[in-house]
């Protein structure tokens, strides 16, 4: 019964959400013609992979009452790491391996710093990206890595199965593996309970920190993935490519209807909500609006855009979420 | 249980104290010539007056259970702001007005916001720190503007070896640490820190108490970005990148909670002297700033560990 209820709520504000996303796009290719066309939606899938990525796995960090700031600077870190790899000649595929670790560890480090030390997770991964994208910068000195060595990852960019690039079957299997890991296994359902009670979902036996170590792994592991994904993009290796991406992630996340404060979030919802800032920085872009005019234009839609939400929201959820957070606590 | 909390805070005010003496004594050794003389210990100052002015502000931010990410984008806005107006005529005086209620009106919006809509402190002032750098980098076409008038320089003047920045920043200190003791306004926001619940059942407004906080924070940051103008004489859109983390680790090495509902302005001070005794020590030593911020970050770890020590050793 009240898991059919809650289920309406989210799938009411999809719908919203789904709205929002059409007006948009009626909008941009009223500006723009060439906006709905499939070369530009297949570009765009290709200019968001990291975005729709890192934002399936933040959904389990913050609907499990926890969030990770440091994507951006794991992004520019290992997207460095992997750089110089490149440049001391190991194979640009077997390189793969090693950056991937470094993420996972990044991860780790992550959920060591706010479960086993307990310092609040905002604050842990605020000072882990610093670290990183101080790292990042420091290592190449600001300056990007454009040997040629590098360039064999941007395959990934440029190849195409049929007519439809890469990235968008990519983002698909991708998002897929996530709704197949939130509906089918218990890291989705555990995630959940542990954002909504995390007492009680240590009384009921879930090994909170090791659910919270999976958690930020994942993140983890899809910002490197992230990072080498933009070296291939722009060919060359460059410290800055992460900047913003942990404000654009967890605003699409909140755009989604994961409330930040755990314990509700849908893959689908933040899917949806990836797609409208998406659609809006590439429709942007398309309508040739100067870049400095852009990173204002983008903070003040997307406020504008989460503030939307939120008040749709509440108007349904204070009653609902009062009713569910006195059943969890009797 | 007033006396027992005001131990576990001089106790923390003592190990940050120790802090600050022993980064003193590594800065002596490493640079023995230089770190100790009276035109480092001046640059110090006035490095130092932009921190303190910000994080008392930012502590009380923090108190309440919030966190500012937009000081940095507010404090390049303003200057830039500032620069343009009294580049093209505009007096002086009315300039700073001008400036410091458009960084008022900032912080108010971010505050308003957080407020109404219920919405994570971090994410909103970080927006707002996208838009008001944009806004600077705008205003500036991405670079310095120049050729300001002279009474410019007025503002941030050495004034028989006193930089003025540092009058500034000891008046701002005095008036928050009156704030902090004396006033209603304080323990408000203190008790939203500690229990927001307890707070909003006892009539506390919490829309009220943060928006007014977050106000505050505005104008200052808008402040310092006008008196940084007048010391460099010339309004950079890149400035204070790294104020906001500098202002947080401040505050959280000063005691500052930041789960909120704890915290003093006087403990915030000695952190802001730890933080740019330190920067000076890397920038004397050639490191770039970002490996400073490589070391920022693991001071900030640091520091709230330490807190967490302190506090479990001395129950509260």
């Amino acid at each position: 019964m009240k898991q059919k209820k809650v289920l309406n709520v989210s799938a009411k504000k999809n719908l919203i959400l789904l709205a929002i996303l059409v007006l948009m796009l009626c909008f941009f290719t009223a500006m723009n013609h060439k906006f709905i066309s499939f070369y530009n939606i297949t570009n765009l899938f290709r200019q968001s992979l990291p975005n729709f990525m890192i934002g399936c796995a933040m959904t389990f960090v913050i609907s499990c009452g926890y969030i990770d700031l440091s994507v951006g600077g794991v992004m520019a870190m290992c997207a460095m790491f992997y750089g110089y790899l490149c440049i001391w000649h190991v194979n640009p595929w077997v390189a793969f391996i090693p950056v991937f670790a470094l993420g996972i560890l990044v991860g780790i480090v992550n959920s060591v710093l706010s479960c086993n030390l307990g310092i609040p997770a905002i604050m842990s991964t605020m000072a882990t990206w610093i670290i990183t994208s101080g790292i990042a910068m420091s290592v190449c000195k600001a300056i990007p890595i454009t040997s040629p060595l590098v360039k064999p990852v941007t395959v990934l960019n440029s190849m195409k199965i049929g007519k439809v690039p890469l990235a968008l079957p990519l983002c698909i299997i991708v998002t897929l593996v996530f709704v197949f890991l939130e509906k089918k296994t218990i890291i989705g359902k555990y995630a959940i309970a542990i954002g909504g009670n995390e007492a009680a979902a240590r009384y009921s036996g879930i090994n909170v920190t090791k659910m919270r170590r999976i958690f930020f792994s994942l993140t983890g592991l899809m910002a490197a993935f992230s990072g080498i994904w933009q070296v291939g993009r722009l060919g060359s290796a460059d410290p800055t490519i992460g900047t913003g991406y942990e404000f654009r992630v967890v605003a699409a996340c909140i755009l989604g209807g994961v409330d930040i404060k755990g314990g509700e979030g849908t893959i689908a919802g933040v899917f949806t909500g990836t797609a409208i800032m998406v659609v809006l920085i590439n429709g942007m872009l398309m309508m040739g609006v100067d870049s400095f005019y852009q990173d204002v234009a983008t903070g003040i839609v997307l406020l504008a855009a989460v503030m939307i939400n939120s008040m749709t929201g509440n108007r349904k959820a204070t009653g609902k979420v009062k009713k569910s957070s006195t059943s969890a606590a009797s | 249980m007033k006396k027992v909390k005001l131990t576990a805070d001089s106790l923390q005010n003592l190990a940050i104290f120790l802090v600050l003496f022993i980064i003193f004594v590594i800065g002596t050794i490493v640079e023995p010539d230089n770190f100790l003389t009276g035109s480092n210990i001046s640059n110090m100052m006035v490095a130092a007056s932009s921190i303190i002015i910000v994080a008392s502000a930012v502590t009380m931010v923090l108190i309440s259970g919030n966190l500012d990410l937009s000081v940095g984008g507010i404090g390049a806005m303003s200057a830039v702001l500032f620069g343009l107006m009294t580049k093209h005529g505009v007096a002086v005086p009315f300039a700073i007005v001008i400036t410091v209620l458009l960084g008022a009106l900032i912080g108010f919006l971010t505050g308003f916001i957080i407020t109404k809509f219920l919405l994570p402190s971090f994410l909103i002032s970080l927006a707002f720190d996208y838009i008001a750098r944009g806004i600077a980098l705008i205003g500036a076409h991405g670079a310095v503007v120049f050729d300001l008038p002279n009474e410019v320089t007025l503002i941030g003047k050495t004034i028989n070896g006193i930089p003025l920045p540092t009058v500034y920043a000891l008046i701002t200190v005095i008036v928050f640490i009156w704030i902090q003791n004396k006033t209603v306004f304080a323990a408000q926001a203190y008790s939203i820190g500690a229990n927001e619940k307890a707070a909003q059942y006892s009539g506390i407004s919490r829309l009220k108490v943060v928006t007014i906080i977050f106000t505050i924070t505005g104008a200052l940051c808008a402040f310092v970005g006008v008196v940084i103008t007048s010391r460099f004489f010339a309004a950079d859109s890149g400035i204070l990148k790294s104020l906001g983390n500098d202002c947080i680790i401040a505050a959280v090495l000063g005691g500052t909670d930041i789960n909120g509902g704890r915290g003093t302005v006087l403990g915030m001070l000695i952190g802001a002297f730890v933080v740019t005794a330190l920067t000076n020590i890397m920038n004397m030593q050639g490191i770039t700033i970002y490996t400073q911020d490589v070391v920022r970050g693991i001071v900030l770890i640091l520091a709230i560990l330490m807190n967490n020590v302190i506090r479990s050793k001395v129950k509260i």
